[in-house]
């Protein structure tokens, strides 16, 4: 065979195509391959701390340096405090917000009030986390120090009224509402898109019986768009589960028990923020305690991740439209 | 003439009584959700103002152009330079792998081979499945799990530096650029590759010389969002960078960046001067990640791709 | 002398500078089936539209003249437009139920009027619109499974569940297949013994088939108006006369 004719072989457009699509596959292949490496890594270092610490990782006490103690439990109740008060905070008021947008906001302002959502999406965390600190923590602490507030005394079984004079402004509370704030451009985000995709023809129907606009926008679109509602709840929940900068400065990153909003706390995000980098020098148990934290998130992010795909074909199936 | 007749009509029904009790109800509806749209944008303004209003007392060329001396003096060029340098790597790393897999699952596996084997479909059918689940999955991983990643497999190898951040930042890349991708070459008409496949041109030549060429617009849009997004990460970089007070570029040397720097700021504690310095450094953070991301709606405007806040 | 149900006085209406309807005149007899004909873009759809005030949701839309339904001017100043649109059921071109069960789709006008004896008025609608014997037994099941045809029946069930006096119907029959566009003309037949029905159609045979009195329009104008045989036997204009032979259409 001529030389020409390997060379043809060997560089031609077919063999390009070939080599092409093998190197595509590859990348393809590496994308994927990135979350299993991820997870299998954590795991691996999670698993020493597992088998040797067992249930005691699900104990109250975290003090890995003097006694030794490497429960979780508190950064959990930590995470849940702040995720749950954050979420009843924008939750509604971010299903409102897309309902406005997407049935009543005037033609002028719907643009503008986009772009806002979406540069309010892209300030950074830090940059969060360094206003909630310089002036929400204060704010908090000036506004609700002065305070007298009822609290329950198990001792008489009552209410009584406790002074606030000792409220840092830190916990719990600044947490939450910066927290809140970080999620609301998703959440209105995510419903407005799937009430955008409520066809006109359905507003007509209900306007054509005699419904008003706020029925017509509750009970038709908010009805209709409540899969993809339910996957901006859920996505949103994840991120509140794994936001980590913004929170790492306003919570206190106190290792006792959070009993209500006024108290500090430490999230799961924070400890490994904290502490990971001094664990990785020397302490191997420690170390892999920590990324049993980082195991937690990642399984409670990926289930957030996949329950949203799953409630939004569920909600399609439900309303006969797959 | 049609919309200032509409206008007035709109006007005039305001400010007429409701006729019934439902009209009523309507007009408070109204007016309640545009009080919560308020709140809802009311911190945007406040933090954007605070974080101006603060910061600008510091910034002038100076502040900019010249390296930190210490934690309170001198510029912040090291870390603007250190976001660069990262973000800069991180992209050459992440573009080509997520076009690339786009390309193989829109090109390859979904549109190409209608005359393949059945196993080979069935094949490529999974492998689209795949790559799309599993970035939808890792859009969804904190962030400080990227950084916790980091640390033990980049940093064992590399040590705390700009390689190792830069290749922590580019998995936090994958998701955006790979969906926008996927999504911006789904919306090339197909007339348009039948165009050049008749012509005898392969699917590798069709890709890369006319539609990834008509969805480039879209591509950029991706990328660009990816790099809002993780330009301001602070999380994976904890323990990934070191810091530096320079800006070198060796791939093996600590690097600082501008989001690290604020959170030192942040951790030195309440004097005056660190918390003006850190307002400043996030004006600088802030305004780069603005205008990033009014360039990425604006060329998906050009392209009718959707840009909604919050990413992928 | 009957009192007319629907009477329209000089009516002209715009799409922003678009003079879509020109000076319509003329009434509507209670419990007739009018056909409103016309080739594509004469205005039929904004006519009937105008009728129970959808193209209020038209931003550029203005009007002058009147409608008088009942003797009351739908665009009186007194009106309360809800109450308007709940004595008039619409029926659209393409079938659009809710995403929801077939029960909640009928009941939502009752529920939202606040009327009582729901599960009465779903079977009655059902009922009315021939559909009781195909669905009765799964009303919980989602509105969107049923056939094309069937789920038009429901959206005109959903229309007659809020007891209105008129019935407008927009094309009802374009989307659906022979056999069920049959179903639906035979109910416009039972029904106009209650009701009052305004048919908008292109379709001739059809009008000819189930429309006492039928108007012709064309480029928003009026031609011709009258019983739908007169019309039909002997047109006047030679644009009606044009489009009823299938010339234009």
């Amino acid at each position: 065979m001529s030389q020409r004719n390997w060379r043809k072989i060997l560089f031609g457009a077919s063999t390009r195509d070939l080599v092409g699509r093998t190197l595509l596959l590859v990348f393809a292949i590496i994308t994927s391959f990135v979350i299993v490496l991820i997870f299998s890594q954590v795991w691996a270092r999670a698993f020493p701390a597992i088998i040797i610490l067992g249930p005691e990782l699900l104990g109250p006490v975290w003090d890995p340096t003097v006694t030794e103690q490497y429960g979780i439990l508190v950064f959990i109740a930590g995470t849940l405090w702040v995720t749950g008060l954050s979420l009843l905070i924008a939750i509604p008021i971010g299903i409102a917000g897309s309902l406005f947008l997407a049935e009543y906001c005037p033609h002028r302002l719907k643009e503008p009030l986009r772009l806002i959502l979406i540069l309010m999406a892209g300030i950074p965390s830090i940059v969060y986390g360094l206003w909630a600190l310089y002036t929400l923590v204060p704010f908090l602490r000036d506004l609700i120090s002065p305070l007298y507030i009822p609290v329950w005394d198990s001792l008489t079984n009552s209410f009584v009224w406790i002074s606030m004079e000792w409220y840092s402004g830190y916990g719990v509370l600044p947490a939450a509402i910066v927290l809140a704030i970080m999620l609301l451009p998703t959440i209105v985000a995510v419903s407005y898109d799937s009430m955008v995709m409520v066809p006109d023809t359905l507003r007509e129907a209900s306007y054509a019986l005699g419904a008003s606009r706020t029925e017509t926008s509750i009970k038709v679109v908010l009805m209709t768009a409540l899969p993809g509602v339910g996957a901006a709840v859920l996505l949103s929940l994840g991120r509140a589960v794994g936001e980590t900068m913004a929170v790492l400065l306003v919570t206190g990153n106190n290792t006792t028990f959070p009993r209500w909003i006024f108290d500090q706390s430490y999230v799961l995000t924070s400890v490994i923020a904290n502490q990971l980098g001094l664990a990785v020098g020397g302490y191997p148990l420690m170390e892999s305690a920590l990324f049993v934290v980082a195991l937690v998130l990642l399984l409670l992010s990926m289930f957030f991740s996949i329950t949203a795909k799953m409630v939004v074909s569920w909600g399609m199936r439900k309303q006969g439209l797959r | 003439m049609g919309t200032s007749k509409s206008i007035t009509r709109e006007l005039r029904s305001w400010f007429r009584l409701p006729k019934s009790r439902r009209e009523f109800l309507d007009r408070l509806t109204f007016v309640f959700l545009a009080v919560i749209a308020v709140i809802i944008t009311l911190p945007f303004f406040a933090i954007v103002f605070e974080v101006v209003a603060n910061g600008w007392i510091l910034l002038n060329p100076a502040f900019i152009l010249t390296n930190m001396v210490g934690f309170a003096e001198g510029g912040i060029r090291n870390a603007i330079v250190g976001s660069i340098e990262l973000v800069a790597i991180a992209s050459m790393v992440a573009i080509p792998l997520c076009v690339g897999a786009a390309i193989y699952t829109t090109e390859y596996a979904q549109r190409g081979r209608r005359r393949a084997r059945r196993w080979v479909q069935e094949l490529n059918k999974w492998v689209i499945r795949i790559v799309e689940f599993t970035a939808d999955v890792l859009a969804g991983v904190p962030s400080i799990i990227f950084g916790a990643f980091g640390l033990i497999f980049f940093v064992a190898v590399f040590g705390r530096s700009l390689i190792a951040g830069a290749l922590t930042l580019a998995l936090m890349m994958i998701p955006t650029i790979l969906r926008t991708t996927q999504e911006s070459l789904r919306a090339v008409p197909l007339s348009l590759r039948e165009a050049s496949l008749a012509l005898g041109a392969t699917t590798w030549s069709t890709s890369w010389r006319v539609v990834l060429r008509a969805a480039l617009a879209g591509i950029i849009t991706g990328i660009l969002l990816a790099i809002g997004r993780v330009i301001g990460e602070t999380a994976p970089l904890l323990f990934t960078t070191g810091f530096n007070f320079d800006a070198p570029w060796g791939f093996l040397d600590a690097i600082a960046s501008l989001p690290f720097t604020i959170y030192l700021y942040a951790l030195q504690g309440h004097t005056e001067i660190i918390r003006l310095r850190a307002y400043s450094t996030a004006i600088v953070l802030i305004g780069i990640v603005f205008v990033v991301d009014v360039i990425a709606v604006w060329a998906s405007k050009k392209v009718g791709l959707v840009v909604r806040a919050g990413g992928v | 002398m009957v009192e007319a149900k629907i009477q329209v006085n000089d009516l002209n209406a715009w799409y922003g500078d678009f003079h879509v309807l020109k000076s319509l005149n003329f009434e509507i007899l209670p419990n007739t089936v009018t056909a409103i004909m016309g080739p594509s873009g004469c205005g039929k759809t904004t006519f009937i539209r105008i009728l129970n005030r959808l193209c209020d949701m038209v931003p550029e839309f203005h009007h002058t003249g009147e409608i008088l339904i009942d003797g009351q001017d739908v665009f009186g100043a007194d009106i309360d437009v809800y109450e308007l649109r709940k004595g008039i059921g619409f029926v659209f071109q393409k079938p659009n139920p809710f995403p929801m069960s077939i029960y909640d789709n009928v009941a939502y006008g009752p529920k939202t009027h606040g009327m009582k004896d729901i599960n009465e008025i779903v079977q009655r609608s059902l009922e009315q619109s021939a559909l009781w014997d195909e669905v009765g037994h799964r009303l919980d099941e989602p509105a969107l499974k049923l056939s094309g045809g069937q789920q038009q029946r429901l959206c005109l069930a959903r229309a007659l569940a809020v007891n209105p006096g008129i019935i407008l119907m927009d094309e009802p029959v374009a989307f659906l297949d022979p056999i069920s566009a049959q179903k639906i003309e035979e109910l416009i037949m039972t029904l106009k013994r209650d009701y009052t029905i305004v048919l908008v159609t292109h379709n001739v045979q059809q009008a000819l088939r189930v429309s006492d009195s039928a108007a012709f329009l064309y480029l928003g104008e009026l031609i011709e108006y009258g019983r739908t045989s007169l019309i039909a036997e002997t047109p006047k204009d030679p644009r009606t006369e044009a489009f009823l032979t299938g010339r234009f259409g």
